[in-house]
């Protein structure tokens, strides 16, 4: 599943400025997977392998839908 | 303080050791010299460049207020061991100078750590790295790749460089990628593993909001590329070490928006990815002396990156590996996270030190300056080191903030803090001492590798402090000059770069055995002259950093027509001695004022 994570960020104006990032996510046999890509989603690197979902509290969960991986991937970028 | 030598050309890094063990070589402004002597060697200069390119200095010596200068991390001082940089700009508010290098924290491994410039070996081949970087989108980088142990770096260049040019433009916005560290070389696979800065947008502010992430050098023993993954938006991030049951590299960011979300990230070296191994974010509850909660940070301690300490063994656990992050509850005290690392199986729990004893911090330790803005994320620092003393452990924490003179009127603002940990249980602490230093912390420095002796970079001086059981943190020396850097090298030589009205930084070198202070006491205060000549003595003792007497000759002479040395001299030489004063005798021939002037010869 594609996804975008944004940011507001300054340009070289001064100017406040939306820098969007474009990743793809998968949840197979339970492990979840997320990679970079372009804007068209071609390019694709795997960057991050996720067995479990790191909770908060340190414990860690199964996954439970790629919805979910997306969000928590969201949180920390 | 011993000066070496003045700046002998511009744009070159001052004092670059090659980090070989055998090789005994430093190139001071790029040109070789014995390290051990520190004698010049013919016609053997530096290329820190790759191809046939001409010598560059890959380095700056400037001491200019400009973020591209002898204070911007790795461009001053590249040595194997810790190092500090400091840029002494005026500026105060949300811009980049003030940002504070916090290379001495990079790397919580107290075995492996970070340096400018590294060797990597497989103790058959070696490989070089070589990063400075600066607080704005500059950086250099390069590396000498299947480098022998014999061959001289005076006499090859170096197989791969990087600049500020390798990036760029993507596209959409300029993205910068900036090496913080290369910290280790995964034996399985070959990788290097190491962190970066990524500026996603504005080249100048956004690599310090901060946005730090993962890389991977392609590979050792040939560096040919770097590969990055995705940082984490607001997040510094340190090496703490490597795994004991798969080889693989494990990293800690830590979010400057509050004090208690923390990622323990694994990479995985052979495919570049990353695993969260655990979190940790959720709000402290009240308990024992803590209030929990998350603080403001509009006021009080505001806004701060935290840099966690060095990993120690558990002393109840020898498999385990602990170590502190700071963390301030809701009511500004420090009650910090004691992190353990269970090696045997790479999983990591997070507990709050609630069991204080004694004062709380926020009585000593309060009203930062803060960081300003996405230009100055490390600006405002909260640091938190541990070290052994006498069998006990102890705990400081400490506030730095890169801007000019911000924290000078305000005490709470320079003052470290330190505890004692109880020897069973290292979540147990007790309040210990606390000592405040005369002007804003820029940066710290360790001087040694136990971290009990302390270099406070200031504005006005380097402040070294020794820690002792009996009233912790002990100032044992001042250093009157403005450092741009100041770090050790592999004998433990403490290297120094200095303003100069020059413009150019000034290099000095010092030891143990090296006097900094020499006093010079006469046995009376003032002398009653009558007409007749007075025989008396002059006591004569040299300190080093630590305090300590040195053996040393010191050259005295009389400046003056109202005093000599023994039979008449005007001039005589000294040596001090290691245990004592020593006693030189004076004859006061005259009425008026005579000085004695001490010069030591090294």
């Amino acid at each position: 599943m594609n996804f975008n994570v944004e940011k507001t960020v300054t340009d070289e104006n001064n100017a406040s400025i939306t820098i969007t990032d474009h990743y793809i996510a998968t949840l197979t046999s339970g492990v979840a997977e997320v990679s970079t890509c372009d804007a068209n989603g071609e390019n694709v690197v795997l960057i991050c392998v996720q067995p479990w979902n790191p909770k908060g509290d340190g414990t860690r969960a199964d996954w439970a839908s790629v919805e979910e991986v997306i969000e928590w991937f969201k949180t920390s970028r | 303080m011993p000066q070496v030598k003045q700046s002998s050309k511009t744009n070159y890094v001052a004092v670059f050791e090659d980090p070989r063990p055998a090789a005994n070589v430093v190139y001071l402004f790029g040109d070789g010299h014995n390290e051990s002597t520190l004698a010049p060697i013919f016609d053997n200069h530096i290329k820190l460049v790759a191809g046939s390119g001409a010598w560059n200095g890959h380095g700056r010596n400037n001491t200019t207020d400009s973020a591209l200068s002898a204070g911007a991390p790795g461009y001053g001082l590249a040595l194997t061991k810790q190092t500090s940089h400091v840029v002494h700009t005026t500026q105060t508010g949300d811009e980049v100078r003030t940002n504070v290098d916090v290379s001495w924290g990079l790397s919580m491994d107290p075995n492996n750590q970070h340096s400018h410039v590294k060797m990597f070996t497989d103790n058959t081949t070696n490989m070089i790295t070589y990063y400075p970087r600066s607080h704005w989108y500059y950086y250099t980088e390069t590396a000498y790749n299947s480098i022998a142990t014999s061959t001289d770096l005076g006499t090859v260049s170096t197989n791969y460089s990087a600049t500020t040019n390798s990036d760029g433009w993507n596209g959409e916005y300029s993205d910068y990628y900036m090496i913080n560290g290369w910290f280790y070389r995964d034996p399985t696979n070959n990788f290097i593993s190491g962190l970066y800065s990524r500026s996603g947008g504005y080249r100048a502010t956004n690599p310090n909001r901060p946005a730090m992430g993962i890389s991977r050098l392609n590979k050792f023993p040939g560096y040919i590329e770097r590969a990055f993954i995705a940082s984490r938006d607001y997040c510094s991030a340190q090496f703490i070490g490597a795994s004991t049951v798969d080889s693989r590299p494990f990293y800690l960011f830590n979010d400057r928006r509050n004090d208690r979300t923390q990622y323990i990230v694994r990479h995985n070296t052979d495919t570049n990815t990353e695993t969260v191994v655990n979190t940790f974010n959720t709000v402290p509850s009240a308990a024992g002396v803590s209030y929990g909660g998350d603080r403001s940070t509009s006021t009080g301690l505001r806004n701060q990156i935290k840099m966690a300490s060095q990993t120690f063994v558990d002393p109840t656990v020898a498999t385990t590996q602990c170590f502190y992050v700071p963390y301030f509850d809701s009511s500004n005290n420090y009650v910090p996270f004691l992190i353990k690392w269970n090696k045997l199986n790479d999983t990591f729990t997070r507990t709050e030190c609630t069991g204080i004893t004694g004062t709380l911090s926020s009585a000593l330790l309060n009203n930062l300056a803060g960081i300003q803005g996405e230009s100055s994320g490390f600006k405002s620092v909260i640091a938190n080191e541990t070290f052994v003393v006498n069998g006990t452990r102890y705990l400081s924490v400490m506030p730095l903030d890169g801007g000019y003179q911000v924290n000078d009127a305000q005490a709470t603002a320079r003052t470290i803090v330190t505890y004692s940990v109880n020897a069973s249980n290292p979540a147990l602490l007790t309040f210990h001492s606390s000592v405040t230093v005369p002007y804003t912390l820029r940066n710290i420095v360790w001087l040694n590798d136990s971290r009990t002796q302390l270099g406070v970079i200031t504005e006005r001086a380097l402040i070294v402090y020794s820690f002792t059981t009996a009233e912790g943190w002990v100032n044992t020396s001042t250093v009157p000059y403005q450092f741009w850097a100041v770090g050790r090298d592999s004998t433990d030589r403490i290297w120094g770069l200095t303003y100069s009205a020059t413009g150019y930084a000034d290099v000095h070198v010092i030891t143990s055995s090296i006097p900094l202070r020499i006093t010079i006491t006469p046995a009376a205060s003032t002398y009653n002259y009558a007409g007749s000549n007075i025989n008396s003595t002059v006591n004569v003792s040299a300190y080093n950093l630590n305090n300590e007497r040195v053996a040393v000759n010191v050259a005295l002479s009389i400046s003056g027509s109202t005093m000599t040395f023994s039979a008449g001299a005007s001039s005589t030489t000294v040596t001090t001695s290691a245990a004592g004063e020593t006693s030189v005798p004076i004859v006061i021939t005259g009425a008026g004022q005579s000085d004695i002037v001490a010069n030591v010869q090294l």
